[in-house]
């Protein structure tokens, strides 16, 4: 069962949608993050993360810094990640497959989408 | 087609955030005019257009998304230095720029996408395909017309680089991207500093007098 999602996104539209998309996991905490780093924060914050949605193109520290850091540490390396890209940027995409993501969803992307990726990766 | 609604508070948010991004572009557009080909003026002003693109999409405005995209590749060939910025070229950015402008808000208004931007992104298309320093004046000639009863064009030497005093006399240009001038602050308080003397000096000759 899905307890908290970490969302790291630059677009408050982007963090509003998944407030909607993803109300049907009912008692899932949605956590929100502007950029990698204050997504580092909530992650030392916050614990029991089980997933984490990365938007890639972000100021101060985009998603693969983050991913990266991520990975090299024993505590968060085994919280699946799925990226969230945007059309133009297919490259990011492969690189932060490569560093370990689990999947990968491409704006604009429907609801169902999205609940289609998080069901098959952490067996919703 | 979207499976969610979209609602008056995801248009506002949009709207916010998309106004934000396209003053970004404003100011990025001024700046290279102003001071020529910078990689850095131009690397800050992708990642605003990269949102505006992704949030464009997801709230399914199409066209607007995808006038982003193009410009987008523009500007990575201008800084790359295979799109040369001409005054064509500045004419192709700047009436785009207030076309996505004009897109966004009316998009916002009607909550669909009411304006169309092919004419714009066919003529980013030419920016595109046009060799460098080459054939410039077709980018003009598909770009936005001015209205008829707006002054005729100067004529630009297409091989020269932007030029800010001469560009700046242009009253087509002003007219057609804003009805707003942009004023560097650090001029606006020197402006307001030497006022306040002249206030002063004024106020001690009547003294004197």
């Amino acid at each position: 069962m899905l307890r908290k999602i970490l969302a790291v996104d630059d677009s408050a539209l982007i963090h509003q949608m998944y407030k909607l998309f993803l109300s049907r996991y009912k008692n899932c905490k949605l956590i929100s993050a502007m950029n990698g780093l204050e997504a580092l924060d909530k992650l030392a914050q916050e614990e029991g993360i089980d997933l984490i949605l990365l938007d890639i193109n972000m100021p101060v520290m985009n998603g693969l810094e983050f991913l990266q850091r991520v990975q090299k540490e024993p505590a968060y390396q085994s919280i699946p990640v799925i990226i969230i890209s945007t059309e133009g940027k297919e490259e990011d995409t492969i690189r932060g497959l490569k560093m370990g993501a689990k999947g990968y969803v491409k704006k604009p992307f429907q609801a169902s989408e999205l609940h289609g990726l998080i069901e098959k990766i952490v067996g919703q | 087609m979207s499976d969610f609604q979209i609602s008056p508070e995801l248009l506002t948010i949009y709207l916010e955030d998309a106004r934000g991004h396209l003053e970004a572009l404003d100011h990025a557009l001024l700046a290279l005019e102003r001071d020529g080909l910078d990689a850095e003026v131009i690397a800050a002003v992708l990642g605003p257009l990269h949102t505006l693109k992704g949030n464009s999409g997801m709230m399914g405005f199409t066209g607007i998304k995808d006038y982003v995209h193009r410009l987008e590749d523009v500007l990575a060939q201008v800084r790359e230095g295979n799109v040369r910025l001409t005054p064509a070229a500045f004419d192709v950015l700047f009436g785009g720029a207030s076309g996505l402008r004009d897109a966004v808000e009316r998009a916002c208004t009607e909550a669909q996408e009411a304006r169309d931007l092919v004419p714009e992104r066919a003529a980013l298309d030419v920016l595109l395909t046009q060799e460098a320093g080459r054939a410039p004046e077709a980018g003009r000639a598909a770009a936005p017309q001015p209205a008829a009863s707006e002054p005729p064009p100067t004529e630009a030497d297409p091989e020269a680089p932007a030029d800010w005093g001469r560009r700046a006399v242009d009253t087509r240009h002003v007219a057609v991207r804003s009805n707003m001038v942009r004023v560097d602050f650090g001029q606006l308080d020197n402006l307001l500093n030497l006022v306040g003397e002249l206030i002063i000096y004024r106020t001690k000759l009547h003294q004197v007098g």
